[in-house]
C-alpha cells in the first residue's frame, strides 16, 4: 500500500540528521547557559581534578613495581620491611586519592545533572509561555501534538546536550590528551606503538556509531509507525470488527512489526561484529606492545612498572572514543531540537498589546461595531462592514445560518483576532487599546465546544482564582442549575474529572460551563447557545440557566431557540457575512424580511400543535 | 519461575539459535581469560631472560614470546568470532520471539469483544504492547546472554585465580561482591526515581495538551499567566524528580570506580607482599594475571545484580502480558453455524423482547422491533436511553442471548461472524477513521475497492463536494500528519466507508448530527435512492433526519415508550411531538 510507504517515511521526519554544529544556534543556546556559569565552572573543575586522579592508581601501581618490588622481582629482595613499608606509603597515598575521587565523582555527576535540569528549565518556561501568548490563528495552523513535542523531546534533547553533552565532551577530550601524553612522556617508541591502533579504532567506532544511529532511526521510525497503528487499531476495534477487517489487520500489522525486526536484526548484526573487532584490535596491540616492550625491557630501557602502565592504559583508550561518537549524535540531535524550539520562540505574538493601555476597570458594557470587516483568510471576508451596537445591559440575539459570521463576531470582541477594516469599542475605546488580559478578563465565553479540564469541578468553575469564596462558588453553581448533579457525584466539587468531562452528559457539561461564566462574574457575557435537547428535563433546567446568566448584564447570544430570540431586546440578522436586518422582535416582523419569513415558517408549523397544548 | 514458564512456548522455534549461543559461551570466556594468562606467562619469560645471564637459555626468549605472542592473537580472534556468534545468536532470537508475541498479542485483541474494550484504557493495553513486551524481550534475550557470560566467567575465573592464590581470590571477591550487592540495592531505587519523573513529565505533556487544546477557553478567560504558572509549579517537580533521580544514580560511577581502585589497592598489598616474601612462588607474571581477570570481573558481577533486577521487572511484565493473553471475548463463533440461501442475507431484522445489562445496569428491557427487507426504522431517544447499545447488538458487537434477535429468519448468534458483520454497514456515532488517505478509509471495508465505488460512496455521502478543500483530493491523509476533517466530514467519510461494502442492512447511529440540516437533507435524499433495497436503521437526536422513516421507535429509559410513522407521532402528542416542536427553530435557522 502506498500509504504505508508515505505514512512509515512521515514517521522518519521526527527522526531527521541535521547539521550537527551550527554555531549561532550554538551561542543561542549557550546564553541559557550563562545564567549557571559557576556551576560549569565548577563542572569544569571537578572534571579536570576527577580526569588528572583516575590516573594516579596506575602510577601508583608502577611507582611499587619499579621501586620496593623491583628487586625482588629481579629475584633478589634485600630489604623485604623496608620495601614493604614502602608499599605502604604508596598506599596510603592511593587510599587518600581515591577516598576523594569517590566524593568528587559524585559531586559531579550531581553538578551536570544539576546544569541540564536548570537551563532547560528557564528555556522550558519560556517556551510555555510564548505558546500561551500566542494568537489563535497560531493554534488554526499548529497541531497539539507538534506543540506537545515542542515541550518535551525537544527540551529533553537540549537537557542532554547541557548535562552531557558539553561538558561530556571536554571530559572525553581531556582524558584521551592525559593517556597519550603519559604515555608519551614515559616511553615515546611504544606510545607509537599503542597510538598507531588509534586511527582504526576511531575510524571503526565512528562508521559503526554512523551505522547504528542509522538503524535506531529506522527502529523509532518503525516502532512509533507500530504503536500508532496499534493504538489506532485499539481505537478502532470496533469499526476493524464490524467491518470483518481482522484479517487484513493482522496482516498490515505484521508488515509493520517485520520491518521493525528487520531493522533491529541490522543493528543487532551492527553490534555483533563491532564489538568482537574492537577486541581483537586492542588485544593485537597488546601483544604489539608485549613484543616491542619486550625488546625494551631486555634491554633494559623499558622498566616493569612503564610496562604494567601501557599495558593499563591500553584497556582504558576505547571508552572515551566511543563516548565521543555518542557525543556527536546528542550534538546533532540538540541542534535539530534548538532549531526547532527557537523557531517557535522567534515567532512574534501578531496581536501585541498597546504601549500605553487603557486602565483595566469594571465595565460598562456599551459594545460598538464600526464598518467591521474581517477575512480569515486573504480576501475571504466572513464579515463584511458590519456595523451594531449593544447598550449597557442590552441583551442581543445573532441570528444566522452556520457561516454566516456569528462565531466570528464574538472571536473579534475578545480579539482572538483584529479585523482588517474598521474598529470595535467597548465602552468607547478600541479592543486595541485594551491590555488583551484586562479585555477578556472582563468579557465571559460560553462557548458551544465545551471545553472542561481534567481538574476537579472546583478548578474547573473558579480557573485559577483565588479570592472566590465557597458561597459566591455554591451559589452560582446553584443558579447555574448544576448543584444538584455535582452533589450527586461521589467526590462532589472535588471529583475530578476525565479528560475533556467525558463522564458528564452532554446537559451537564452545558451547566456547568454556564456556571464557571457565572462564578467568573463578567461584565459582558457571549453565549454560544447549543441546539436544543431532546431530553425535556434538562432543556428546562438549561432554558432556565440561561435566562439567570443573561440578567442584568450585556450579552450577545448567538441563538437557537426562540425563547431566547423572543426575550432579546434586539435580534440581529446575519446573512453571508453581511447584516441585513436589526431590531426587536416587533420591529423585525413588521420589516416582513428573513426574520419574518423565519418566524412564520416556525409558527405555521406549530401552531397545530401549540394550540392543542393550550 | 512462571515467567520463565511462559516465555518457554515463545523461545522453542529458537531453540537451535539459543543452543548454539550458550554452547559458545565457555568457549568465548575460556579464550578471553587465557589472554591475561598468557600475558603473565610472557612477563615471567622476560622477567627470567632478564634474570639469566645471556645465552644460557634453551630457547631463545623472543622466540617463545613469538609464540606467546601469537597464541594472544589466536586466542583473541576465538573470543571475537565467539562473541559474536552468542551476541547474533541469542539477541536476534529474543528479536524474534518479541516479533511473535507481538503478533500473537495483536491477533489476541482483535478477537476481544468490545466489553474488554469498554473495561480498558488504550494506553494501558497499549503500554502491555510496547514496554511489557519490550521487557519480556529482555528475559528471553540479554538476561540469558549475560547469566551465561558471568556464570562461565565465575565457573573459569574463580578457580583458576583459586589455584594462584587463595587468599588473594577471597580478598578481591569482596570488594567486587560489594558491586553485586549495591547494584541490587541501587537500581530498583534508580528506577523508581526514574519512573516517578516519566509520571511527572507525562503530567506534564497532558497539561499542556490539554492547555493547547482548550487555548479558546484559556484565552477567553485570560488564564494564559496562571497556566504558565501552574506549568512553573509542575516543571520544578520535574526537576526535583530528575534531581532525586540523579542523586541516586550519582553513586554508581564513583562505586565502580571506587571498587576497581579498591581492588588494585588489595591486590599491591597482598600481592606486594607475596612478591617481597621469598617463601611465595608468586611471579610478577600471574600479578599481572590477576590485574587482568580482577579487571574483567567487574562488569560480571555488576550484571549479577542487573539481571537479577531486569528479571524482577520481566516477570511483573509477563504477569501484565498474560492478563490480555488470558482475556476472553464474550462474542465466540457459533459451533455450528447456520447459512442463509445463497449465503447472502437480505436484511429483514426481528427483535424480540430483548433486555440488556451493562455492568449489572439494565440497558434495555423487553425491545421488539421488526425491521422489513429493504425498510428503513428510526431508533430516536434522549442520550442515554440504549439507542447505541440496540444498534450495536446487532453486528454482534455487544452479546445477546439466544433467540432474541434474528435476521432472515435465522439467530444471529447461529451465523458465521464474518458473513453477518460484512452483510451489514455500520456508521458509529463517533466517526472514527485512520491516519490513511481519504481514499483508503472509504475503501477500508474492501480487499480491493473499485475506484468507481469510492466515487460513488463519496457522492451519495455528500464527501465529493468538499473534495476541493483537501490539496491531494482523495490522496489526502487524514489526522495530525495531514488533513484534520470537520466533524461533519469525518461522519460523511464513515457513511461512504459503510456504503462501499454494499450492505444488505445500514446501520446508522446518530451520524449525521454533526453535518449541517442543509447537507444532511441532501445526503438523506441521495441515500433514500441509493439505499432503496437496503434495510436502514437510524439512530438519531435531530428529528429532521428521520421524518422519511417507515417507522419511528421512542426510546426511553431503555424501553420503547411511543413507536409509528411521524405523522402518527405527532397527532399522539407525547415525547415526540414535544421534542419535535423544540428542534423545529434550531433546524429553520440553519437553513436559511
Amino acid at each position: 500500500m502506498s500509504t504505508q510507504k508515505n505514512q512509515a517515511q512521515s514517521f522518519h521526519e521526527d527522526f531527521k540528521v541535521g547539521k550537527a554544529f551550527d554555531r549561532g544556534l550554538m551561542r543561542r543556546l549557550l546564553r541559557y547557559a550563562l545564567p549557571h556559569k559557576h556551576l560549569i565552572i565548577l563542572a569544569l573543575l571537578l572534571l579536570f581534578t576527577v580526569t588528572l586522579g583516575s590516573l594516579v592508581g596506575p602510577f601508583i601501581i608502577q611507582r611499587a613495581l619499579d621501586g620496593p618490588l623491583k628487586d625482588s622481582i629481579l629475584g633478589s629482595s634485600p630489604d623485604t620491611a623496608g620495601a614493604f613499608r614502602e608499599i605502604l606509603v604508596l598506599l596510603s597515598v592511593f587510599l587518600g586519592v581515591s577516598l576523594l575521587l569517590l566524593v568528587l565523582r559524585f559531586a559531579q555527576s550531581l553538578v551536570m545533572a544539576h546544569i541540564g535540569q536548570r537551563v532547560v528549565f528557564d528555556l522550558r518556561q519560556q517556551i510555555y509561555t510564548h505558546l500561551l501568548r500566542m494568537p489563535l490563528s497560531f493554534y488554526d495552523r499548529n497541531p497539539v501534538g507538534r506543540l506537545v513535542t515542542r515541550i518535551t523531546s525537544d527540551i529533553e534533547a537540549l537537557n542532554e546536550l547541557f548535562a552531557s553533552g558539553i561538558v561530556g565532551f571536554l571530559a572525553d577530550v581531556l582524558i584521551l590528551t592525559a593517556i597519550t601524553a603519559t604515555l608519551v612522556w614515559v616511553n615515546p617508541t611504544l606510545a607509537l606503538v599503542t597510538l598507531s591502533a588509534l586511527p582504526i579504532l576511531i575510524l571503526s567506532t565512528f562508521i559503526f556509531r554512523n551505522k547504528a544511529r542509522k538503524y535506531y532511526r529506522q527502529q523509532r521510525g518503525h516502532l512509533s509507525h507500530l504503536n500508532s497503528f496499534t493504538q489506532e487499531a485499539i481505537q478502532g476495534m470496533e469499526i476493524v470488527q464490524s467491518f470483518h477487517r481482522e484479517a487484513s489487520h493482522q496482516e498490515e500489522h505484521r508488515t509493520i512489526n517485520k520491518s521493525y525486526l528487520v531493522a533491529f536484526l541490522q543493528s543487532v548484526m551492527a553490534y555483533a561484529v563491532f564489538f568482537p573487532i574492537i577486541e581483537i584490535l586492542s588485544t593485537v596491540v597488546l601483544a604489539a606492545v608485549i613484543w616491542q616492550g619486550g625488546s625494551q625491557l631486555v634491554e633494559g630501557t623499558l622498566t616493569f612498572g612503564q610496562f604494567y602502565l601501557f599495558w593499563h592504559f591500553l584497556g582504558r583508550f576505547f571508552q572515551p572514543i566511543r563516548d565521543m561518537a555518542d557525543r556527536y549524535n546528542i550534538l546533532q540531535s540538540a541542534m535539530a531540537a534548538a532549531e526547532r524550539v527557537f523557531n517557535v520562540l522567534d515567532t512574534p505574538e501578531s496581536l501585541t498589546d498597546p504601549e500605553e493601555p487603557c486602565p483595566g476597570r469594571k465595565l460598562q458594557g456599551r459594545i460598538d461595531f464600526d464598518n467591521v470587516w474581517f477575512a480569515y483568510k486573504d480576501e475571504e471576508f466572513v464579515l463584511k462592514d458590519v456595523s451594531f451596537s449593544v447598550e449597557p445591559g442590552q441583551t442581543v440575539a445573532i441570528v444566522g445560518a452556520t457561516g454566516s459570521g456569528k462565531t466570528t463576531i464574538v472571536n473579534l470582541l475578545s480579539r482572538f483576532y483584529d479585523p482588517q477594516r474598521g474598529s470595535i469599542l467597548v465602552d468607547g475605546t478600541d479592543v486595541r487599546q485594551y491590555l488583551k488580559r484586562d479585555l477578556r478578563a472582563r468579557i465571559g465565553s460560553v462557548l458551544q465546544d465545551v471545553f472542561l479540564f481534567s481538574r476537579s469541578i472546583r478548578d474547573n468553575l473558579v480557573l485559577n482564582s483565588t479570592d472566590i469564596s465557597e458561597e459566591h462558588l455554591l451559589d452560582c453553581a446553584r443558579r447555574a442549575n448544576a448543584d444538584d448533579f455535582i452533589s450527586r457525584l461521589p467526590g462532589a466539587y472535588d471529583e475530578i474529572l476525565s479528560e475533556r468531562g467525558g463522564t458528564l452528559s452532554v446537559g451537564e457539561k452545558q451547566l456547568l460551563v454556564f456556571a464557571r461564566a457565572l462564578v467568573q462574574d463578567p461584565d459582558i457575557l457571549v453565549l454560544d447557545e447549543a441546539t436544543a435537547y431532546i431530553d425535556s428535563t434538562t432543556e428546562a433546567l438549561i432554558q432556565d440557566a440561561i435566562g439567570k446568566l443573561l440578567e442584568g448584564r450585556t450579552s450577545i447570544v448567538i441563538a437557537h431557540r426562540l425563547s431566547t430570540i423572543k426575550k432579546a431586546d434586539r435580534i440581529l440578522v446575519l446573512h453571508k457575512g453581511e447584516l441585513r436586518e436589526q431590531g426587536t422582535h416587533e420591529e423585525l416582523l413588521a420589516v416582513k424580511g428573513i426574520y419574518h419569513r423565519l418566524h412564520e415558517l416556525q409558527y405555521l408549523d406549530s401552531a397545530a400543535a401549540q394550540d392543542s397544548i393550550g | 519461575m512462571n515467567s520463565i514458564r511462559f516465555i518457554l512456548p515463545f523461545a522453542k522455534p529458537y531453540r537451535r539459535r539459543y543452543l548454539a549461543g550458550i554452547l559458545m559461551a565457555p568457549l568465548s570466556i575460556g579464550s578471553l581469560l587465557a589472554i591475561p594468562w598468557l600475558t603473565g606467562k610472557c612477563v615471567d619469560l622476560l622477567r627470567e631472560s632478564m634474570s639469566r645471564p645471556e645465552g644460557v637459555n634453551s630457547l631463545p626468549p623472543l622466540d617463545a614470546l613469538k609464540i606467546l605472542l601469537l597464541l594472544i592473537v589466536c586466542f583473541a580472534c576465538i573470543r571475537g568470532i565467539t562473541l559474536f556468534a552468542i551476541r547474533w545468536f541469542i539477541i536476534s532470537a529474543s528479536r524474534k520471539v518479541e516479533f511473535d508475541l507481538r503478533d500473537r498479542l495483536f491477533s489476541h485483541l482483535q478477537g476481544l469483544d468490545q466489553g474488554f474494550y469498554n473495561r480498558w484504557k488504550t494506553g494501558d493495553i497499549l503500554a502491555r504492547c510496547t514496554q511489557d513486551v519490550e521487557r519480556v524481550r529482555i528475559l528471553a534475550g540479554p538476561i540469558i546472554m549475560y547469566s551465561a557470560n558471568t556464570a562461565c566467567m565465575l565457573v573459569i575465573a574463580i578457580p583458576l585465580m583459586l589455584s594462584i592464590s587463595i587468599k588473594l581470590t577471597l580478598l578481591l571477591l569482596i570488594p567486587l561482591s560489594l558491586l553485586t550487592l549495591s547494584v541490587r540495592k541501587i537500581g530498583p531505587r534508580v528506577h523508581s526515581a526514574v519512573f516517578k519523573a516519566q509520571e511527572t513529565l507525562s503530567d506534564l505533556s497532558s497539561l499542556s495538551q490539554e492547555d493547547f487544546a482548550g487555548i479558546r477557553v484559556i484565552k477567553s478567560f485570560a488564564q494564559e499567566e496562571a497556566e504558565a504558572e501552574r506549568f512553573r509549579k509542575l516543571s520544578g517537580q520535574y526537576v526535583d524528580d530528575n534531581l532525586e533521580a540523579a542523586r541516586i544514580q550519582a553513586w554508581m560511577q564513583p562505586l565502580v570506580g571506587g571498587v576497581n581502585e579498591l581492588s588494585l589497592m588489595l591486590l599491591l598489598l597482598l600481592g606486594g607482599w607475596y612478591l617481597l616474601d621469598a617463601g611465595s612462588d608468586l611471579t610478577l607474571g600471574q600479578f599481572i594475571q590477576f590485574a587482568g581477570y580482577q579487571f574483567q570481573l567487574i562488569w560480571p558481577m555488576i550484571s549479577i545484580g542487573w539481571v537479577v533486577n531486569q528479571f524482577h521487572r520481566a516477570s511483573a511484565s509477563v504477569v501484565r502480558v498474560k492478563a490480555i493473553l488470558e482475556s476472553e471475548s464474550n462474542i465466540n463463533p457459533p459451533a455450528e453455524p447456520s447459512r442463509p440461501e445463497a449465503d447472502e442475507l437480505k436484511g429483514a431484522i426481528s427483535i424480540r423482547n430483548l433486555d440488556f445489562s451493562y455492568n449489572g445496569k439494565k440497558v434495555l428491557s423487553n425491545v421488539s422491533i421488526e425491521v422489513p427487507a429493504g425498510h428503513t426504522v428510526a431508533i430516536i431517544g434522549r442520550t442515554g436511553s440504549g439507542k447505541s447499545t440496540l444498534i450495536k447488538t446487532l453486528p454482534r458487537m455487544l452479546p445477546v442471548a439466544d433467540g432474541k434477535i434474528s435476521i432472515d429468519g435465522i439467530d444471529i448468534n447461529q451465523l458465521p461472524i464474518g458473513l453477518l458483520r460484512k452483510a451489514i454497514g455500520f456508521v458509529p456515532q463517533e466517526s472514527f477513521l485512520f491516519s490513511r488517505t481519504i481514499r483508503d478509509n472509504i475503501g477500508f471495508g474492501l480487499d480491493e475497492p473499485s475506484e468507481d465505488g469510492i466515487l460513488s460512496a463519496a457522492r451519495i455521502s455528500g464527501l465529493e463536494k468538499d473534495l476541493d478543500q483537501f490539496p491531494r483530493g482523495y490522496d489526502e491523509l487524514v489526522g495530525e500528519r495531514g488533513v484534520t476533517l470537520s466533524g461533519g466530514q469525518k461522519q460523511r467519510a464513515a457513511l461512504a466507508r459503510a456504503l462501499l461494502v454494499r450492505p444488505s442492512i445500514l446501520l446508522l447511529d446518530d451520524s449525521l448530527s454533526a453535518v449541517d440540516t442543509q447537507t444532511e437533507k441532501e445526503i438523506l435524499a441521495e441515500l433514500r435512492s441509493a439505499t432503496d433495497l437496503i434495510t436502514t436503521v437510524v439512530v438519531a437526536q435531530r428529528i429532521s433526519s428521520i421524518l422519511h422513516a417507515d417507522r419511528i421507535y421512542v426510546i426511553d429509559e431503555g424501553e420503547v415508550a411511543e413507536q409509528g410513522t411521524h405523522k402518527e407521532l405527532l397527532e399522539k402528542d407525547g415525547l415526540y411531538a414535544e421534542t419535535y416542536r423544540l428542534q423545529l427553530l434550531s433546524d429553520e435557522l440553519e437553513d436559511m
